[in-house]
């Protein structure tokens, strides 16, 4: 996969992503609320911003960082979605639609109009923020606050300033907390993935483990990352 | 499968012996946490264990976290097979921290 099929790729679930959250927003603009449909919205503008960082596509970063801010803040209950906001992020998931497909085809150069447009729904949606953001403090070159941790990883599988150095790709797994009550073993998922290609490092994250009192087996590792170099390449 | 404690030092080694699953990860839980919590120091050994799965790991790791919290040392011992490949798989050997002989695989 060269570096064109990789953006057209990312050009393509970027767009079901945006159809997923134009939906969801139509939704949400009858004044319902749907916590899963929060967070669907959440994953998608999180995946986005993730992917559009690691093509080094600044604005979109920028701009769905904001976004993404917003609608964590939903999902944890300190902003209510109502339709007002709603009607507000709808422009804005076409926004984000149109500085991808403008980033690439014009090799990163978008019109000042564009531009003008995004901060003029920026302003719009931080007026909803609780409290009132500001300029953001997170990193949104790498898509993510980085810790000390995390920066080490990044350093170690090749990422520095947001950009990638290698063609690695970083594969983001967050299991379900019904994962291993369901039968399934987030470890199968690993071991498949070490089929696929060679994992180079894997950070298991279990930060969300609850204390032993009470404790059951479930909940316990719902996140791991791993690269694992390129991608399913069938053997013949 | 049966765990017994056994004194050496002031330190409770526990051996876990056979499966480390889904199936037996919340029965065993208590034991380990109480060992932990009787003790000033632990060492669990798990060369008997034959098979280990998500579950298995996590109780590990609960307990580890637990020894950290406590401030009291924890280490596994005597790594068989199915413990080292899940810890390996995971990236846990550094959580851990202890040491692991390593063996060549013979295929």
């Amino acid at each position: 996969m060269n570096i064109d099929q990789a953006l057209l790729t990312f050009l393509e679930e970027s767009r079901e992503l945006l159809q997923q959250m134009e939906d969801a927003l139509l939704y949400l603009e009858t004044g319902e609320q749907n916590e899963e449909i929060v967070n669907a919205m959440f994953r998608a503008a999180h995946t986005i911003k993730g992917s559009a960082g690691l093509f080094s596509l600044d604005d979109v970063v920028t701009f769905t960082h904001v976004v993404e801010n917003i609608l964590d803040q939903v999902r944890s209950g300190e902003t209510r979605i109502t339709p007002d906001l709603a009607a507000i992020l709808l422009p804005c998931s076409d926004h984000i639609g149109t500085l991808i497909s403008e980033t690439i085809d014009k090799d990163g150069k978008i019109s000042a109009e564009l531009l003008a447009n995004g901060e003029l729904l920026l302003e719009k949606l931080k007026t909803f923020a609780n409290p009132p953001m500001g300029n953001s403090s997170n990193n949104p070159q790498t898509g993510m606050t980085s810790t000390p941790l995390e920066a080490a990883v990044l350093d170690k599988i090749g990422i520095e300033d947001g950009t990638v150095s290698t063609d690695n790709w970083h594969i983001s797994l967050r299991f379900g907390e019904d994962v291993l009550r369901n039968g399934m073993d987030p470890a199968s998922f690993l071991r498949y993935l070490s089929k696929l290609g060679e994992i180079v490092y894997v950070t298991t994250l279990f930060d969300r483990m609850p204390a032993p009192e009470p404790w059951t087996p479930n909940p316990a590792i719902s996140v791991s990352r791993l690269t694992s170099n390129r991608m399913p390449q069938r053997k013949r | 499968m049966a765990t017994r404690t056994k004194k050496k030092q002031g330190t409770h080694i526990l051996p876990l012996e056979g499966e480390l699953t889904i199936y037996n990860a919340a029965e065993l839980k208590p034991s380990l946490i109480e060992a932990l919590h009787k003790g000033q120091e632990m060492e669990i050994d798990v060369s008997k264990i034959s098979e280990m799965d998500t579950a298995g790991l996590q109780l590990l790791l609960l307990t580890k976290r637990e020894a950290v919290n406590q401030n009291k040392p924890l280490r596994l011992i005597n790594h068989s097979d199915a413990v080292l490949e899940l810890i390996n798989l995971y990236n846990m050997a550094e959580y851990f921290g202890d040491p692991i002989i390593l063996k060549h695989k013979s295929d």
